[in-house]
């Protein structure tokens, strides 16, 4: 089959089109590459990580009210996140640790967050850890996306400590661990 | 005739825009931490010959274009004409007024201000900064994500700085370099307050004093009364500070104010107020208030005078400075405090082994303008490869991820 030299010019136009497009219009082709998020779906291996037990989210109230709410949208995805970021079966425990509840995700107890700013600061941590993991949901049971919610994990709980203190840092721990020990 | 005049004057006034529109005006604010190193990296990116300046001078009347706190730098930048105007508002200060535009602006000198070569030109302290523009960049001691100023607060949304524009070359997060800090007691502390360990700082600044005793393990200090002094929300070194520690970065603390003949003292080398001391009173920055002892200084080369004061009564001041400051105020009388029994030195932050240290950011908003961006970028890359102090980012062997986090090894 030969292409003629005006097919040739034709289909790099075509191209030169498209990349344009996808250039002024990056949205329109992100939203259709990443498409719609997908919160993770139920893993078929045995509970192992303590993100599997459900924790109580979002059950407290912070003493200083933020000014910021996140939306439900936000909300419902850190939950949604939360209730299983367990990996595909053939994940090898040497490889991964266990997936933790970040301490962004649950509301810390009264009086931790002293001041509108830290109220205001606590809530955009909570914001963009589920912002850094949504590009990656569509298939919450690949390893990619475990290793992805890991790294958010750590990288958010070092933020959380940064932000509002060792003692903070302390506290909301254990607000984490009594969460993850609810049957 | 009357046709000729006007083709003229239009041609003339063709010209002059063209001629406006081709000179670069970039101004730059934030860290004053690091304004010694940016002014030197300033001075290096003007081409060869052209470059006049001005400064000004401070309350001592010991200002150099090192540690002034504003200047103005005129000449030519890969061959266009080009201003740069700086104020050094403090880290925090900075990315809160590059962020948050056009909401906010801070006063430079104005365009008319007389220059002159090296050494360039000193302005008396108190001369008036007339031109209140909103800045282009911000130079911080800290990662925007650290900063009180970013998403929306009190009612302003503040732009992620450097989300799509960055300056090629430069590592992830616009890092220009590493910024250390050490602390420092007064002229008059005791020899034996020599170190500062985390656990300290989170109670000194947490209750705004505390017992000698807890800083030296001796019972005989236990009448010996330190004060925390250190900078307003403004600073990046503030926060690095409290992150460092453990304290928080956005944590609210108890400083108290060094007096000097019944006001803020900004001078060094003489004697304070006695004590009784007050808290920092209470403040608002661009609408961010300060409680009561939550205050301090804004400047750090202000707070870095303070310090080399001497002090009565069985008392004395510790504060916090970036590490050119340390070395002025310690140059005057002040002493270095170890950190968690570390003295600073380039090897010990090198090799992971002090680790009162962040990285510095040039910050610029993705709408900055090319001809601004250009000279932004090659500002960056100056301090980056050569004008940042040691260690270099690249001969550190040793990173952490955000401000005051673990401290791990790079290789």
């Amino acid at each position: 089959m030969s292409v003629t030299k005006l097919e040739v010019i034709l289909s790099a136009l075509l191209v030169l089109i498209v990349c344009e497009a996808g250039y002024y219009l990056p949205g329109l082709l992100a939203s259709y590459v990443q498409g719609p998020y997908i919160p993770p779906a139920a893993s078929s291996t045995p509970a192992k990580v303590i993100a599997d037990v459900r924790p109580t989210a979002f059950s407290q109230t912070a003493r200083v009210q933020p000014t910021i709410r996140l939306t439900q949208r936000e909300s419902r995805k850190v939950e949604m996140m939360l209730q299983d970021p367990t990996p595909a079966e053939d994940i090898r425990e040497e490889e991964l640790g266990e997936a933790t509840i970040p301490l962004v995700s649950l509301d810390p107890p009264d009086g931790l967050l002293t001041s509108e700013e830290q109220v205001v600061a606590f809530d955009m941590l909570r914001q963009e850890f589920a912002e850094s993991l949504s590009a990656f949901a569509q298939d919450p049971s690949t390893p990619e996306y475990r290793r992805r919610w890991e790294e958010a994990q750590q990288t958010f709980d070092e933020e959380f400590g940064v932000l509002f203190g060792v003692e903070a840092y302390n506290q909301q721990q254990n607000v984490v661990m009594r969460a993850a020990m609810q049957p | 005739m009357k046709l000729l005049k006007l083709m003229t004057g239009s041609i003339l006034a063709l010209a002059l825009v063209g001629a406006a529109q081709a000179q670069t005006t970039m101004r730059i604010t934030g860290s004053t931490a690091f304004r010694s190193n940016t002014h030197t990296a300033i001075q290096n990116i003007f081409d060869a010959g052209t470059l006049t300046f001005a400064y000004l001078d401070n309350a001592n009347g010991t200002a150099t274009i090192s540690n002034t706190s504003a200047a103005i730098f005129k000449g030519n930048i890969g061959g266009v004409a080009t201003t740069i105007k700086s104020h050094w508002s403090g880290s925090e200060g900075g990315i809160q007024t590059v962020a948050g535009a056009p909401n906010f602006t801070v006063s430079y000198f104005a365009d008319t201000t007389s220059t002159l070569p090296p050494p360039g030109n000193k302005l008396p302290n108190g001369t008036a900064l007339t031109d209140s523009s909103v800045p282009d960049v911000a130079m911080a001691d800290t990662f925007q994500a650290t900063s009180i100023f970013h998403g929306t607060v009190n009612g302003i949304t503040y732009a992620t700085l450097n989300k799509q524009k960055k300056t090629t070359g430069l590592p992830a997060g616009q890092i220009v370099g590493v910024v250390q800090f050490e602390f420092v007691a007064s002229n008059s502390a005791p020899g034996g307050l020599a170190n500062m360990t985390s656990q300290n700082a989170r109670d000194l600044w947490a209750n705004g004093h505390m017992a000698l005793s807890l800083l030296t393990g001796v019972s005989g200090d236990e009448s010996f009364t330190v004060y925390a002094a250190g900078r307003d929300i403004d600073s990046g070194t503030r926060l690095t500070t409290f992150a460092e520690t453990g304290l928080g970065a956005l944590a609210t603390v108890k400083q108290y104010e060094p007096l000097k003949g019944g006001v803020r003292a900004n001078t060094c080398c003489g004697a304070l107020d006695a004590p009784p001391y007050t808290l920092e009173p209470p403040a608002t920055i661009n609408g961010i208030t300060e409680p009561l002892g939550d205050g301090g200084y804004t400047s750090g080369g202000d707070l870095a005078n303070a310090i080399s004061n001497t002090t009565s009564g069985s008392t004395c001041f510790a504060t916090y400075l970036g590490l050119s400051d340390a070395g002025t105020a310690i140059g005057n009388g002040a002493h270095a405090l170890t950190y968690n029994g570390i003295p600073y030195s380039v090897t010990a932050v090198q090799e992971g082994q002090y680790t009162f240290w962040g990285y510095e950011h040039l910050f610029y908003r993705d709408t900055t303008v090319a001809k601004v961006k250009t000279v932004a970028d090659k500002l960056a890359l100056q301090i980056f490869n050569t004008d940042a102090p040691a260690p270099h980012y690249n001969d550190m062997k040793v990173t952490r991820k955000t401000d005051g986090a673990v401290v791990t090894q790079n290789f």
